[in-house]
């Protein structure tokens, strides 16, 4: 290769990776919190009543029905999900019609069910971790189509910076295995090729995939040259490239007993390996009805298959999808189950969540690389000071954010449960404490600002399971009794991220020192 | 013309990432309905084939136009590519069409 190319290709991947990195950081953190979603999710709705022992399936599926009834007798699709392993309780969900009389939007809502009571229970309003990870492509305050464009450009040029990284490597496998501690420059570009080459296919699928995710949006023009303009053509090409390969085939069930029950017990003597994990009822007393059964399933890519159960011809049909129709469109599925990871189970997910974690270290590291050459040659006092600024803004950002979602979930237990908007003054929260810990950063000392703001992380994490004991029923030690293992799991990683951060904060003065 | 020769480099380094950014966004698209039209399992799995192909050709782009040696090169390069995709389109479009 010429020395020239590969000088181009290091400014290249300096500027690229430098001017999306805060962006960056943002998104591969928040998008690596989300492979615990669910697990978030449980823990910032503390009323959540957690069912591990093996109930009768019937009997919940009776309770839950009996509470769709009375909640949502009319509307067009109600969702039941049983308990699984990475949700443990009964949760109903139904879809709300657009009600132009009564003022009411199209909405999905969502009970739990208290099985001891056989009741719904009231659950705190919480944005919960659903709506920490959809932060990670919809950037939350901006509207979706520019969130979705910001985040994809930011990828974009990950995916540059990758490719750059990769081309400007000489020795890609020696310098892998190189470390030279306290060197100043030197070890900040060995500790960031480890963060970079180590986990480097799962960079590579994350950010191409990610492109993938959003393709429909960012290479719309394609679509509305070759297949038609506007939302309905749009809406009709995503159906088309999205279709199912499905075999249908008639069971001796009599029409007549199709029926929640009814379905569930068929599809358990029928798969008896496999565990219902979600029912639905689609389009009630249409001639569309139908039911669908879910499986909670670990294997493999793909992430649950699903059964429909129809009357057809007063014969029971069931319909299975055993692929796409598109051998592209099986290519965009697999990348989509990899990015999303949902097949993973608890081992590989925590794999997932620290590949994840290294993405953003790579990142964080950039951007310390970025600060420290350029003070190494500065050339005016004007320079000085905007390098100066950057730096401080860097650190604000790096720490900011872990301290952001800290502070989500300290709001989820100190906000008050009737005050209005709840859900939206989590995510305030969130971002205030991402923009108070910048204008710290900023204005403290450059020295004193990382270990300040590390212990204080150290601080909230670390005292979050106290937090917990102190606002909810649930302590660590009652998680343990009760084996509420998704309870204590997030206890138990709070205590060791606060120790991580401490940890951190000790490194960084001995280096100071 | 002194303002060019002072910011000689400043302006080489703002036309590049425009040509990058803008050209490179462009020639990706102009890729991604050529392959289109290859033949596919279904009338929408080729343009689905071009849309996931274009990432590579935008970022296969941006490197070639900052391994250049000056942007106007870059910019007949991108742009040569451009209309060779382009004419290439048309030229199917008729056959198709016809």
């Amino acid at each position: 290769m010429k020395p020239r190319f590969r000088q181009a290709m290091n400014w290249l991947h300096t500027w690229v990776g430098f001017s999306f990195g805060w962006l960056l950081y943002f998104i591969f953190i928040t998008g690596t919190v989300g492979y615990f979603d669910s697990e978030i999710d449980r823990w910032m709705k503390p009323e959540i009543v957690v069912e591990n022992h093996v109930v009768n399936q019937n009997e919940l599926l009776a309770i839950a029905e009996k509470e769709l009834q009375i909640a949502a007798p009319e509307s067009p699709q109600w969702y039941i999900s049983l308990p699984a392993s990475r949700t443990p309780y009964v949760q109903i969900q139904w879809l709300q019609l657009a009600n132009e009389k009564t003022n009411t939007p199209r909405d999905w809502h969502e009970k739990f069910i208290d099985i001891k009571t056989k009741q719904a229970k009231d659950i705190r309003a919480t944005a919960g971790g659903e709506t920490l990870y959809r932060m990670h492509y919809n950037l939350h305050y901006v509207p979706k189509l520019v969130g979705y464009i910001l985040t994809s450009l930011a990828t974009m040029l990950m995916l540059i910076a990758l490719i750059t990284g990769i081309v400007i490597h000489k020795k890609i496998f020696f310098e892998f295995f190189t470390f030279r501690p306290k060197k100043g420059i030197r070890s900040w570009l060995d500790i960031h090729n480890i963060f970079s080459v180590l986990p480097l296919p799962f960079h590579l699928m994350i950010t191409y995939s990610g492109l993938l995710l959003l393709m429909g949006i960012t290479m719309s023009s394609v679509i509305d040259f070759r297949y038609g303009e506007g939302r309905e053509n749009h809406r009709n090409f995503y159906n088309e490239a999205q279709l199912d390969i499905k075999t249908q085939k008639f069971i001796d069930l009599p029409p007549e007993t199709l029926s929640l029950q009814g379905v569930l017990n068929d599809a358990q003597t029928r798969y008896k390996n496999q565990k219902v994990s979600y029912i639905g009822l689609i389009d009630q007393d249409s001639s569309n009805e139908h039911y669908e059964i879910w499986f909670d399933k670990f294997e493999g890519i793909h992430l649950v298959s699903k059964v429909a159960y129809r009357v057809k011809n007063d014969k029971v049909e069931i319909e299975i999808s055993t692929g796409k129709a598109g051998s592209a469109a099986e290519v965009y599925d697999v990348f989509e189950h990899l990015h999303e990871g949902l097949f993973a189970n608890i081992y590989l997910r925590w794999l997932y969540f620290s590949f994840g974690l290294l993405g953003a270290a790579m990142v964080a590291t950039g951007m310390i690389l970025w600060v420290k050459k350029r003070q190494t040659n500065v050339k005016s006092q004007r320079m000085t000071s905007v390098i100066s600024i950057i730096e401080r803004i860097n650190i604000g950002v790096l720490v900011g954010v872990p301290i952001a979602i800290a502070c989500y979930f300290w709001a989820n237990r100190l906000l008050p449960i009737s005050i209005i908007n709840r859900p939206d003054w989590e995510v305030h929260c969130f971002f205030i404490a991402m923009l108070v810990s910048i204008a710290f950063a900023v204005c403290r000392s450059i020295k004193k600002s990382w270990s300040n703001l590390l212990w204080f992380t150290a601080f909230i994490y670390l005292l979050i399971p106290l937090l917990n004991a102190v606002t909810t029923q649930h302590n660590i030690l009652l998680s343990l009794q009760s084996s509420d293992w998704l309870m204590l799991g997030f206890d138990l990683s709070m205590l060791f991220f606060g120790a991580c951060f401490a940890l951190a904060a000790i490194t960084v003065k001995e280096i100071k020192a | 013309m002194k303002f060019f020769k002072d910011h000689a480099n400043s302006i080489d380094i703002t036309a590049r990432v425009l040509i990058a950014l803008i050209g490179g966004y462009i020639l990706a698209n102009l890729i991604a309905i050529l392959i289109s039209y290859l033949p596919a399992d279904n009338n929408v799995d080729g343009i689905v084939t071009g849309m996931m192909v274009s990432f590579l050709v935008y970022t296969l782009a941006v490197m070639a136009v900052f391994s250049t040696k000056t942007a106007m090169r870059a910019f007949m390069t991108l742009g040569s590519c451009c209309l060779a995709t382009t004419g290439l389109i048309t030229y199917i479009e008729m056959v198709v069409n016809s």
